[in-house]
């Protein structure tokens, strides 16, 4: 009779959780496609775009030639797939996107430049802005490249390496307060396979957002799920970080002296969210997210991933005048089924075009109607 | 033994019946709202603006004041007590702001035992039929009058005086729950029955959610007389004829689908394309410049269920697709617009003309949108 009873319950916990799991990993929902305005590929990126940061003169810093599994690391080889830095000018969309030259300096190997997230400190008054780009060198700890980039000969200069320390196993993306300062969420701390492998499927909350202040790495955030994307708000007072288990935007207020971190909101997605970036004006949130996480993850880890496509959605949180997201006022900019572009992890806004980067896929550049939109 | 087997597969029938409902009724859905472009609500409409025709010169006829018999006790007395009449409005699309005009119904025949009467006319489905010889527009609609059986209702319009003369009703018992209908000629159309059952709420509830397939396509014309010319379909709800007249679209709610046919010399409907849709389609209204299609659709449908039985305290959600045609067949499809209930509920049509998006809903507003996308 007890055994029964435990039988039936097991079923039932069990069925709940085929269900809840179904959710999370986008089995169920049909959307359709529908775009801002007039969209196209930007011609010559194939190998991602996977972190784009945006200057207050419309200069895009695109990061590219981020991989995932070891049969992308043949394929790389196969294909000459690199690291890399695009710039892409919203004041010349038809110029396209140049590669920027990365300047070696001593300890700097661009063979081994694997780019994930990056951030930029703007110089307003020589446009020699410094360039922040988190790496993943090949069977290396991860590492924080900062650059210095330099208008006149189109180059990344290599300041420094920043080791990330061990605690930190797969980081993500970086927010600069000022230079040498910078916010940086980290993903895993498991270097065993199996565990590591858990870690990437079941909110096991070993991710955690650092601090970095010149020397050392401080945590500042712990206990979160495979945090991903994270953006300042334009006072530099909130910390936008993405949950990518969780499928959740949170919002923490900043305490300047002990860099501490205080939650404030935690806004639910509705599918699971990888960068977010402050529009031109502030006022707003861009999103790229992946509305099917089984289907990306098939994209994200096949040799060939332009064969298989991935749903991408852009989706705009706008914010109040307190820098906390108007949950009911939430729009989706951008839904396109993975033909246009697979994997959508960042978008960007400045003078009525978007620019959207994907992990492991193209470049697109949507030139917006609206005009307001900023 | 038989007993015990014979028994378990019935419950594990009912039991599949039920999680497929269940799985219908949309609970685990979510969606992102976005809109084409600023958006605003017609303060001139608050119960329905369910069905649409857009002539090429802009020129929309929207029925409004939705009631059926399948709509719940609760519906009809919020009906009554707001003083909810059924209505025929026009706009013009073409000029920057469409204004709403009600137009006046002229009825011809004294309203007799059964006959058309203002106070019971609730109009569904509309249709026009232009008649380049007279030169005059026809308008066919589907009415559901109070405690009567559906019909549908021609009327004549005159643009001059912005009124419809009442022409004549079709009746017969080939007309059973209808929906919307479209007019193939002077005096001919084709009508959808969204269910079999058109007198018993009950029976009619039970059909829904049985999920039986009794959902048919009805023919009218003189010569030939009311014959159904598709049936066993899944609750068809709007029917569209595209340009050239050689294709007829039909809807399916709870099948989630659309059927296009390929209209024959003898008006006989051919299944050429089975268009898989997620989502629930409520009517198609033609544009008449480009030939496509706009569709106002209900995703979720427990939001819609609840909304129609009680309008003022539930919102349904609202989408509007737009279909682009290729020889007849259905070949490219967008979503124009989400909403979660807010802005309208429960969108049932949706039309696009000069930039502008129509939307209109079956027993909530009318909003139009600028259209700052590309279509």
């Amino acid at each position: 009779m007890l055994s029964q009873a435990v039988l039936v319950a097991a079923v039932a916990a069990a069925c709940y959780g085929v269900y809840h799991f179904s959710n999370t990993i986008g089995l169920v929902g049909n959307y359709y496609n529908h775009r801002p305005g007039i969209c196209r590929r930007v011609p010559g990126i194939e190998h991602g775009s996977e972190d784009i940061h945006v200057t207050s003169d419309g200069k895009a810093f695109v990061s590219s030639g981020f991989l995932k599994s070891r049969e992308m690391k043949e394929y790389a080889e196969k294909h000459k797939v690199k690291g890399r830095v695009f710039l892409f000018d919203f004041k010349k969309p038809s110029a396209g996107a140049v590669e920027l030259g990365l300047k070696a300096g001593r300890d700097f190997d661009a063979k081994k430049f694997r780019p994930h997230g990056l951030s930029v400190l703007e110089d307003k008054k020589r446009g020699e802005h410094l360039v922040y780009v988190v790496s993943h060198p090949d069977g290396l700890p991860d590492v924080v490249e900062k650059f210095r980039f330099s208008p006149k000969s189109r180059q990344l200069i290599h300041v420094r390496s920043i080791p990330v320390g061990d605690k930190l196993v797969f980081t993500n993306d970086l927010a600069l307060i000022s230079e040498d300062q910078f916010y940086i969420t980290n993903m895993a701390v498991f270097h065993f396979a199996p565990l590591a492998f858990l870690e990437k499927y079941l909110p096991l909350r070993t991710g955690a957002v650092f601090f970095y202040n010149g020397t050392e790495m401080q945590e500042v955030i712990p206990n979160l799920s495979l945090p991903n994307g994270v953006f300042l708000s334009s006072d530099h007072k909130m910390l936008y970080v993405v949950s990518f288990c969780d499928k959740t935007l949170m919002v923490y207020r900043l305490d300047p002296i002990t860099k501490g971190a205080q939650l404030l909101q935690t806004v639910q997605l509705f599918g699971r969210g990888d960068n977010v970036q402050l529009t031109q004006s502030g006022d707003a949130l861009l999103l790229g997210a992946h509305p099917n996480f089984l289907q990306f993850r098939i994209h994200e880890h096949s040799p060939t991933p332009a064969d298989i496509n991935s749903p991408s959605s852009v989706v705009r949180l706008p914010l109040d005048k307190d820098n906390l997201v108007r949950e009911a006022d939430v729009t989706e900019m951008f839904y396109d089924h993975g033909d246009l572009i697979s994997g959508s992890s960042v978008a960007a806004i400045f003078e009525g075009q978007m620019l959207i980067g994907s992990v492991v896929d193209s470049l697109v550049h949507c030139e917006l109607f609206t005009q307001a939109k900023s | 033994m038989y007993l015990k087997t014979a028994l378990f597969s019935v419950t594990l029938f009912a039991l599949q019946h039920i999680v497929r409902l269940i799985y219908s009724l949309g609970y685990h859905l979510h969606f992102y709202q976005h809109y084409p472009g600023p958006c605003r609500q017609f303060p001139e409409i608050e119960f329905g603006s369910g069905n649409f025709y857009t002539l090429p010169d802009g020129t929309t006829f929207i029925t409004s004041g939705l009631d059926m018999n399948v709509f719940s006790r609760r519906f009809q007395l919020h009906y009554t007590s707001q003083g909810v009449e059924g209505a025929i409005y026009v706009t013009n699309l073409n000029s920057s702001e469409a204004v709403l005009r009600k137009l006046d119904i002229i009825v011809e025949i004294a309203a007799e035992e059964g006959g058309f009467s203002l106070e019971t006319f609730h109009p569904h489905g509309i249709s026009v039929w232009f008649d380049t010889t007279e030169g005059h527009h026809s308008l066919f609609v589907v009415n559901h009058p109070t405690r009567a059986d559906d019909r549908i209702e021609k009327f004549l319009f005159d643009p001059a005086t912005f009124t419809l003369h009442h022409v004549k009703s079709f009746t017969n018992p080939k007309l059973r729950s209808l929906h919307d209908v479209q007019a193939i000629g002077e005096d001919s159309f084709y009508a959808t029955n969204i269910l079999h059952e058109h007198r018993s709420r009950f029976f009619m509830l039970l059909e829904l959610f049985s999920l039986m397939p009794w959902s048919s396509v009805i023919l009218y014309t003189e010569e030939t007389g009311y014959s159904e010319v598709v049936s066993g379909l899944m609750s068809a709800t709007g029917i569209a004829m595209s340009k050239c007249g050689a294709f007829i679209y039909v809807m399916l709610s709870l099948g989630s689908q659309i059927l296009v046919y390929s209209r024959g010399e003898d008006n006989s409907l051919t299944l050429q394309q089975v268009f898989p849709l997620y989502t629930h389609p409520d009517s198609a209204v033609l544009d008449p410049v480009t030939g496509d299609l706009f569709i106002g659709a209900h995703p979720i449908a427990h939001q819609y269920i609840n909304h129609v039985d009680n309008p003022a305290k539930h919102k349904a959600a609202s989408q509007v697709l737009h279909l682009r045609l290729t020889e007849g067949n259905i070949t490219s499809i967008t979503e124009l617009l989400y909403d979660d209930g807010i802005l309208i509920s429960g969108s049932s049509a949706a039309v696009v003309y000069n930039n502008t998006l129509l939307v209109g809903s079956s027993v909530d507003k009318l909003v139009a949108c600028k259209v700052n996308v590309p279509i």
